[in-house]
């Protein structure tokens, strides 16, 4: 390759990247611009604020509505990581390690219920849940959750699994563990990336939930940041309540973010690891 | 320390198919027991039936006298070296030793000890630190040793040790595990394809084939007198030549000569004409000389010559009218010994004799080297000289 083609193609790239980049962040930007400006100015068409002030972010935590929202999404969306992930991967390890009568069914099933539009269930789940008290409480979000996350969490660690060489437990068995010592001491530690790829899904998709978190929740005791932000009511009736709404969003990016940044290296290792055989 | 017994256990799997037929066999403690045979002959389901990682359909197990048939692995007290390793690629090299010793709930001391005392033998000293990853091939298959005699187990199962080593390294550890084995004198039970390994590892060897056990013996006896084709075929290195024979009186009449057979033994053959398939092995033949009174003589055209320096082997080819008898037997002992009529037979010389290809030289072989088998059962029917 000559040098002239490597620094077309390396401008080339880097180019695609910048503009990639700037189309995906420019919302968030501009969300972060407003969530900055003084009330005054929200309509200035200015995308750097002319004057940075904390007004919204202040007024957002002074209502009781939004620490207990940023508290249930936190526990909310913890819990549903936890248990989903947990079953996961005993569902996973099963799948991939026992030979039982139905193991491409459940799958087969898992992917289908992944592949379910969750507006679908939405009304009868409802009723349901106002029938047997589930309405709005956390039980009621971290089940539905679960069952919409489960698949995919099983189909990324059955992929781990399925990489993990076999005679290793075999090993461990030989060396003295029990099965379940040797899936806590050999398995579960191999597919440390693959359970992090997992939990982190999970995660996101309880965090950024709307659907469900609007549908089946009413009240301060269940309701979650992305359903609290649609109740947000400016100070008078006239007024758009744009500032905290942008406030809000920022501070329910951050944590996600910052989660992403820190595991990014074992995610990408974890995405990648079962796409090709080593 | 324990003998290991088996009592007729056999392996079925759900489908039907019999991987392992009913089986008897004793492994003596402290022996060095090879278990021999080509992919898919049952060996390796037979080890995992040992160590209780395959349970037996039916039949018992019994180490040191005590049934083991029904106990799970952890608790049979025997190490495993795989095939493929199965070091833990996640811990040390030291916590992959220090792992069975963990889980037995030993002291740190203790297992710190053992450990240094393992690594020393195995001279894996300064490597404690590293990770899998980091080590060679023959260094990993040192720690895998080494995981399973910190525990002194009462028995070491090896799956193929040392398959995955390239040539040369392999040698080497081979003299290095029969060492290992002599000095800690524990039973040790080694699986192989390799026939090589087997008869310069092994104490005793049984030679299995298609779920069957062929025939349990010294390498010695194995070489000196295999219990049928199979064995015959399979033990040395080049392989026996089997030829078509007839047996008529006291004669034996091969395809390219004749020879009495000695006369204390044929009154344990039987009488009249029969047919037999004779094997001689390459370093049964000799150079033809005067001296050789009633020998099997006859004149070999030389296809191809190879000198290795402390050997020679010359391939010469043999007409035969098989009848296509010897092609399908040559075909199922997976041997490669020409086909229609004409047999591909090799003898070993002394290296100091000069032949070239293409040249003819007269043969000679002793009639005490030639194998008889029976050509319905393949069974050696060799009349025993006492």
């Amino acid at each position: 390759m000559s040098p002239h083609r490597g620094v077309l193609e390396t401008l080339f790239w880097r180019t695609g990247s910048l503009v990639v980049i700037a189309y995906a962040l420019f919302p968030v930007a501009w969300i972060l611009s407003l969530s900055l400006k003084p009330a005054a100015d929200l309509n200035d068409n200015r995308f750097v604020p002319r004057e940075i002030s904390l007004e919204h972010y202040r007024a957002i935590f002074a209502d009781a509505q939004f620490p207990a929202a940023l508290w249930n999404s936190i526990g909310i969306a913890a819990v549903s990581t936890l248990l989903a992930v947990s079953l996961a991967m005993f569902a996973a390890y099963a799948i991939v390690r026992l030979r039982f009568r139905g193991r491409a069914l459940i799958l087969g099933a898992a992917l289908s219920i992944a592949m379910f539009p969750p507006v679908a269930v939405i009304g009868p789940l409802f009723n349901l849940w106002r029938n047997i008290g589930l309405y709005n409480t956390w039980p009621g979000l971290v089940l539905p959750y679960m069952t919409f996350t489960l698949p995919l969490a099983i189909w990324i660690l059955s992929a781990f699994f399925r990489e993990i060489p076999w005679d290793l437990d075999k090993a461990a068995r030989v060396d003295g563990a029990t099965p379940f010592q040797a899936f806590r001491h050999v398995i579960a530690p191999l597919a440390a990336p693959g359970i992090f790829t997992a939990a982190i899904l999970v995660f996101i998709f309880a965090w950024n939930d709307f659907l469900f978190a609007a549908a089946l929740t009413s009240t301060n005791d269940a309701r979650t940041v992305p359903a609290a932000i649609a109740f947000f009511t400016g100070s008078s009736r006239f007024e758009l309540p744009t500032g905290s709404i942008a406030a809000a969003s920022v501070v329910v990016t951050v944590p996600v973010s910052l989660v992403v940044l820190i595991f990014q290296r074992r995610i990408v290792a974890g995405l990648t690891a079962g796409a090709v055989k080593g | 320390m324990a003998e290991i017994v088996l009592e007729q256990v056999n392996k079925r799997f759900a489908d039907g198919t019999e991987v392992l037929r009913p089986t008897d066999l004793t492994i003596r403690d402290g022996e060095l027991f090879i278990l021999v045979g080509p992919s898919g002959c049952g060996k390796s389901t037979l080890l995992k039936i040992i160590v209780g990682l395959e349970r037996p359909t039916s039949g018992a197990v019994r180490v040191g006298g005590e049934s083991v048939t029904e106990r799970d692995p952890k608790d049979r007290n025997m190490a495993m070296v795989f095939q493929s390793y199965a070091i833990y690629p996640h811990m040390t090299v030291r916590e992959n030793m220090a792992f069975p010793l963990k889980l037995a709930g030993m002291d740190n001391a203790e297992i710190a000890a053992r450990v240094e005392e393992a690594a020393t033998i195995l001279e894996l000293g300064g490597l404690l630190a590293r990770k899998p990853a980091a080590l060679s091939g023959g260094q990993r298959q040192r720690v895998a040793m080494g995981r399973a005699i910190v525990r002194q187990p009462s028995a070491f199962l090896l799956d193929e040790p040392l398959s995955n080593l390239d040539a040369k390294l392999r040698v080497q550890m081979r003299t290095e595990l029969a060492r290992l084995q002599r000095r800690l004198g524990t039973t040790m039970v080694y699986v192989t394809h390799d026939q090589t390994e087997a008869m310069t590892l092994g104490h005793r060897i049984a030679v299995l084939r298609k779920g069957e056990i062929q025939q349990t013996g010294t390498p010695r006896e194995l070489y000196g007198r295999p219990a049928n084709l199979f064995v015959a075929g399979f033990v040395g290195s080049p392989a026996m030549n089997l030829l078509p024979a007839e047996i008529e009186g006291n004669r034996l009449i091969l395809p390219m000569s004749e020879v009495a057979l000695p006369e204390d033994s044929s009154h344990s053959l039987p009488r009249g004409k029969r047919e037999v398939i004779a094997g001689i092995r390459p370093e049964g033949f000799r150079v033809a000389s005067r001296s050789d009174g009633e020998a099997l003589k006859f004149r070999a055209r030389l296809e191809v010559v190879e000198w290795l320096g402390a050997d020679l082997f010359v391939h010469f080819d043999v007409r035969a009218n098989t009848g296509g008898r010897l092609d399908a037997l040559h075909r199922e002992l997976e041997l490669d010994a020409g086909h229609d009529d004409c047999l591909r037979v090799v003898a070993r010389l002394g290296a100091d004799i000069r032949a070239q290809e293409g040249e003819t030289i007269d043969l000679s072989v002793e009639p005490g080297d030639v194998h008889l088998f029976d050509s319905e059962t393949g069974e050696n029917i060799t009349p025993v000289i006492s």
